[in-house]
């Protein structure tokens, strides 16, 4: 019985064509690895949903994470205080600008991104609170570990114009790469 | 004997090691530095060592060492020779810290919280603040305000910032609406040291909308000698905060009890906050506040105290504040107007353990 119903899951799964490429590489400064540095794709009319699942910047231990976010224009992020204390999350100079006040351990706030741009978050109590969220108009997005690799998974072969950004005050990088599969891809400040 | 407190500390040890841990182990460092000067012609320095993180099984862990020392140019020594009260005659830069020329241990606590249904229950234990209105190390040491309130110093017959519990606290309720009680001893760090003995508090908070609503109840020994103060001290009392989006805060706090038999304290502070869009690193805040002590002549006491203040957030490490004072009364103060100033560098580190 249960091989009946697993046999339409199965053919459907072998029906789906490979949806797209992979760009994966690395993002350097001065020869060393940069975590934390966004990558994303020029693709303002890229079919498929803003978001498909929850997206959270948590607090908890007095600080954000992840320290780096990059979401889809129109993506909701939840903003969950996990810590014993009250915060009070804040943007307001780039970017999506809100202001959350102040709520208890246990409960949320969320917020619409609904503007491409980045959003400097801080907390208005705690001083060393502070974290990036960077709304982008494209589905092609990653961020880098702390190896400095990155990977962006489902993007139609063809050639982009692509953008890197990184926390720091260094410029943001522009540049067309082509995406097909086979050359890892470096970026250098 | 086994005393109740290391019972209940036993089944605290088996309850965080027998639940399997999932968050990663996360090791934080903070390193505060305070440099200030008052207009009542005292000066400061200080620093705080934190040590919090995550650790296996789930448990947060938080350590907080202080040092802090101040100095006194031709003032007065105003409280010297009275039990309990600040020997400089003055609060100020006493928010959230002893000035006691000397490293102490703070707060030390672990804690675990479980999230079951969608239901808030947690149990902490070490030392810490007790649960009695707006209670915590953040809402006085990062707000700007330079002084604590006046319901919340030592000596001045309400309760205070520097008092902290050796035990255990349990929180239990919904994130919208819990409860949070501890059973403990004090081990205090300032100048008003009570007498040992249980202590015991309960709190109560609401959350709806932009209103976080508190009431409190504690129950204690007092700070004076046995020779003047006889019975148990006992404080109720309501805290209230509101947030607004367009970046205004308020918070207050209103006091009513007795630190002996005898005698009877009330008390408010309201604090009003404002960060809005356009004002940079720039917050304004103000605090109106009011503090009466009903005790037989010619030992009553009554002061009032309006602040003005901002702080302001530099880029990088250093915050400043600046606070203007009005202040009015018997309890020891050395200058009606004044102007406290202090600047702090903050550092902090992260380490994930793989």
């Amino acid at each position: 019985m249960r091989s009946v119903r697993l046999l339409p899951a199965l053919v459907l799964l072998a029906a789906v064509p490979v949806l797209g490429a992979e760009l994966t590489g690395t993002v350097q400064l001065a020869g060393k690895p940069v975590q934390n540095a966004v990558v994303w794709l020029d693709a303002a009319n890229a079919p498929g949903p803003v978001q498909t699942g929850r997206i959270v910047l948590d607090q908890r231990n007095l600080m954000f994470s992840p320290h780096v976010l990059v979401v889809r224009v129109g993506s909701i992020v939840d903003f969950p205080n996990n810590d014993r204390v009250f915060h009070n999350v804040f943007s307001f100079r780039d970017g999506k600008k809100f202001d959350l006040g102040m709520y208890p351990k246990g409960t949320s706030k969320r917020i619409v991104f609904d503007k491409p741009g980045l959003a400097r978050v801080f907390c208005n109590i705690h001083p060393n609170m502070a974290a990036y969220v960077l709304a982008v108009e494209s589905p092609y997005f990653a961020v880098s570990d702390d190896r400095g690799t990155f990977n962006i998974t489902g993007v139609p072969a063809g050639t982009y114009t692509y953008h890197a950004w990184r926390a720091g005050g260094g410029q943001p990088l522009t540049g067309s790469v082509t995406v097909d599969g086979n050359q890892p891809f470096e970026i250098h400040w | 004997m086994v005393k109740p407190l290391h019972v209940i500390a036993a089944l605290l040890v088996v309850t965080f090691v027998c639940v399997p841990a999932r968050a990663q182990t996360t090791v934080s460092a903070e390193v505060d530095v305070t440099a200030g000067l008052s207009g009542e012609d005292i000066r400061a320095v200080a620093s705080q060592l934190r040590l919090f993180g995550q650790a296996p099984a789930g448990i947060q862990f938080f350590t907080e060492t202080a040092w802090g020392d101040r100095w006194a140019g031709d003032a007065p020594l105003l409280g010297q020779s009275v039990s309990g009260m600040d020997p400089m005659g003055s609060d100020v830069f006493g928010a959230a810290y002893p000035y006691r020329g000397k490293t102490q241990l703070i707060e030390a606590f672990g804690e675990r919280y479980f999230r079951p249904s969608g239901s808030l229950l947690g149990v902490r234990a070490g030392r810490f603040r007790m649960p009695f209105g707006i209670y915590t190390r953040s809402d006085y040491g990062y707000s700007g305000f330079v002084r604590p309130p006046l319901i919340r110093y030592d000596g001045y017959f309400g309760i205070s910032n520097n008092w902290l519990e050796d035990g255990v606290m349990f929180t239990g309720g919904v994130p919208q609406l819990f409860v949070e009680a501890s059973v403990s001893r004090p081990h205090d760090v300032g100048y008003a040291v009570r007498q040992t003995g249980t202590d015991a508090s309960f709190r109560v908070q609401g959350y709806r909308g932009q209103f976080i609503l508190g009431a409190s109840y504690a129950r204690s020994n007092p700070y004076l000698s046995r020779r003047f103060a006889v019975g148990r001290q006992a404080f109720g009392g309501f805290d209230a905060r509101w947030s607004h989006p367009a970046g205004i805060q308020a918070r207050g706090e209103f006091l009513k009890g007795h630190s002996y038999e005898g005698v009877k304290t009330n008390g408010f502070y309201i604090d009003g906050l404002v960060h809005r869009e356009g004002m940079g690193p720039f917050t304004l805040f103000t605090r109106a506040e009011w503090l009466d002590y009903t005790a037989p002549s010619p030992r009553a006491r009554e002061a009032k105290r309006l602040t003005l203040g901002t702080r302001v957030r530099l880029p990088g490490p250093v915050t400043l504040q600046l606070n203007y004072l009005r202040q009015r009364g018997d309890l020891p103060h050395l200058k009606a107007h004044t102007i406290d100033f202090s600047a702090t560098y903050s550092l902090r580190l992260d380490h994930v353990v793989h």
